[in-house]
């Protein structure tokens, strides 16, 4: 079949492959010997069939008049209020107030109390760019060199501003939303009348951050302190991003959001070597597990780019399945293999993979007021790397990944995993480090 | 410090092991170095998942590699002192 043309765009032959006229950058040293750089992304992606996202879940569940969001919403109020008079662990009032304290920047997302879709990422935005000098203000000129000079110095300077994982890649046609579409005649990503983003074709990098959750208090979830990790993760997401957007205004280069409303990271991410797709239908890193929150930002600031990886985690999550027994909503997958059928109308076509049940997480976290992230707290990769063990079962799963099965057992043998109920109170006497996470972890 | 302590007591051992009478044949030297390794990897279980707040890990890291180890190294010495 022919590969479908959108707008002006020419589609990627192959969504998964590394595009052709760019250039890319040395893999070596990014990662320990036992994650490969490969020339696909590991996740089978069937060009005839892939399907752009138009809306998703969470926007229909936002929409002002949906009357089964605000029903939820009734429901979540009723137990949050009953969690913190009965002082349910992780449910009491302060930690309602660190969930919430966790996204002083961020602050995007459903408030209970007002019944609607809360965000102040947009006035945050327009403030900090204020601080912007780019060189046709102060009269010198733009920062000139190399692709691959120009991706060491934007990582050295992403993991500075707050990242954990730096990586790059092309803005794929593919990956974006349906109303989105690439055109060489605008110089500004500009909005039609007819509701369609246009986006200059010179903006055809893209910057992929990833920022730390703090492992301690996500594996506390689902609770607030859970929520806590996840907004904070989200959060040094923020941070890191409106840094980098000034930090590449600054060279005298475009940095701009991912055009579209809720464009997905993740396949940006596949492309870009941060990770894999895991069995929770979410984006696994090797040195950081499911404890890490995602962004983009496309420039024209031309760029080397990296390759994906694979570190054997398609065939691990056959036998693991520690994310699927986590889940309080059972809405993850406990097939061995992945599927090519989607569940539900918020899934995406045409990719391979351990399809979630959208419906059933959305209607657990809005009823519980929660954004949960167990599934992403109980991966057996998110570990710290305080002990050689971890480098050891890494490298064992990834290149026996066959032993899965058996590393879940012992991962559960020795305690790893969500922390029960009753002890997610501990998590305010630990001895943790600032922000809660070690950030020691980034190249190889 | 513990790497240090645990040196200097691998090494004060290997030397005991080494001016007995009776010699330790090749494998008893194997299974006293891999016993070694074993406890070492061990107490790294120990206090790394000390410092990652998982005790039990912690603990079973410890056992189960120490454990080996210890029986390792008991092997190494019953080779000598049989």
């Amino acid at each position: 079949m022919e590969k479908e043309s959108v707008g002006t765009n020419k589609a990627f032959e192959d969504p998964g492959t590394l595009p052709e006229g760019f250039v890319y950058r040395d893999q070596r040293g990014r990662y320990p010997w036992w994650v490969q750089s490969v020339d696909r992304i590991t996740t089978e992606v069937d060009a005839s069939t892939w399907e752009r996202k138009v809306v998703d879940k969470i926007l229909m569940m936002l929409g002002p008049e949906n009357e089964e969001a605000k029903a939820q919403l009734e429901v979540a109020r009723k137990r949050m209020l009953d969690k913190m008079r009965n002082n349910e662990p992780g449910g009491r009032l302060q930690d309602f107030a660190l969930h919430y304290a966790s996204e002083t920047y961020f602050a995007a997302g459903v408030d209970i109390f007002t019944a609607g879709f809360i965000t102040n990422m947009f006035d945050i935005r327009a403030a900090v760019s204020k601080l912007i000098h780019p060189p046709d203000e102060l009269g010198v000129p733009r920062w000139e060199g190399t692709e691959e000079e120009a991706s060491s110095m934007v990582e050295a300077a992403g993991l500075h501003l707050g990242a954990s994982q730096v990586g790059f890649t092309a803005l794929n046609p593919d990956w974006l939303q349906a109303m989105v579409e690439i055109d060489p005649e605008v110089e500004e990503i500009k909005t039609t009348e007819d509701g369609r983003t246009l986006v200059p074709e010179k903006m055809k990098y893209v910057i992929v951050l990833g920022c730390q959750v703090p492992m301690e208090a996500q594996i506390r979830a689902p609770s607030q302190i859970g929520d806590a990790a996840d907004r904070s993760g989200y959060e040094n997401r923020q941070m890191a991003w409106e840094r980098m957007f000034n930090f590449i205004k600054g060279l005298g280069y475009r940095a701009e959001m991912m055009p579209g409303l809720m464009t997905p990271t993740i396949p940006f991410a596949l492309m870009a070597g941060l990770g894999e797709m895991g069995r929770m239908n979410r984006l696994v890193s090797p040195l950081y597990g499911g404890a890490i929150r995602l962004e983009t930002i496309v420039t024209d600031l031309p760029l080397a780019l990296d390759k994906p990886i694979d570190f054997g985690l398609q065939a691990f999550c056959r036998g693991c399945k520690k994310c699927a027994k986590a889940c309080p909503a059972n809405a993850l997958s406990m097939d061995d293999e992945p599927s090519w059928e989607p569940k539900g109308p918020y899934s995406t076509r045409g990719k391979k993979v351990w399809y979630d049940d959208c419906d059933r997480c959305m209607d657990y976290t809005g009823s519980q007021h929660l954004y949960c992230g167990a599934c992403l707290a109980a991966c057996t990769w998110n570990k710290d790397n305080k002990t050689s063990l971890h480098a050891v079962a890494k490298a064992l799963g990834a290149k026996i990944p066959a032993l899965s099965p058996f590393m879940a057992f012992m991962d559960d043998l020795f305690g790893y995993g969500l922390v029960p109920a009753e002890k997610r109170n501990d998590w305010w006497k630990l001895a943790l480090p600032t922000k809660g996470f070690d950030s020691h972890r980034t190249r190889s | 410090m513990l790497n240090l302590l645990l040196g200097f007591l691998f090494g004060i051992t290997a030397s005991w092991l080494y001016v007995q009478p009776n010699p330790v044949p090749w494998y008893g030297w194997g299974l006293f170095a891999l016993g070694g390794g074993a406890v070492a990897f061990g107490f790294d279980v120990l206090v790394g998942s000390f410092k990652e707040h998982q005790p039990r890990a912690a603990w079973m890291g410890l056992g189960m590699f120490g454990g080996l180890g210890a029986v390792m190294i008991a092997a190494a010495f019953a080779l000598t002192l049989r």
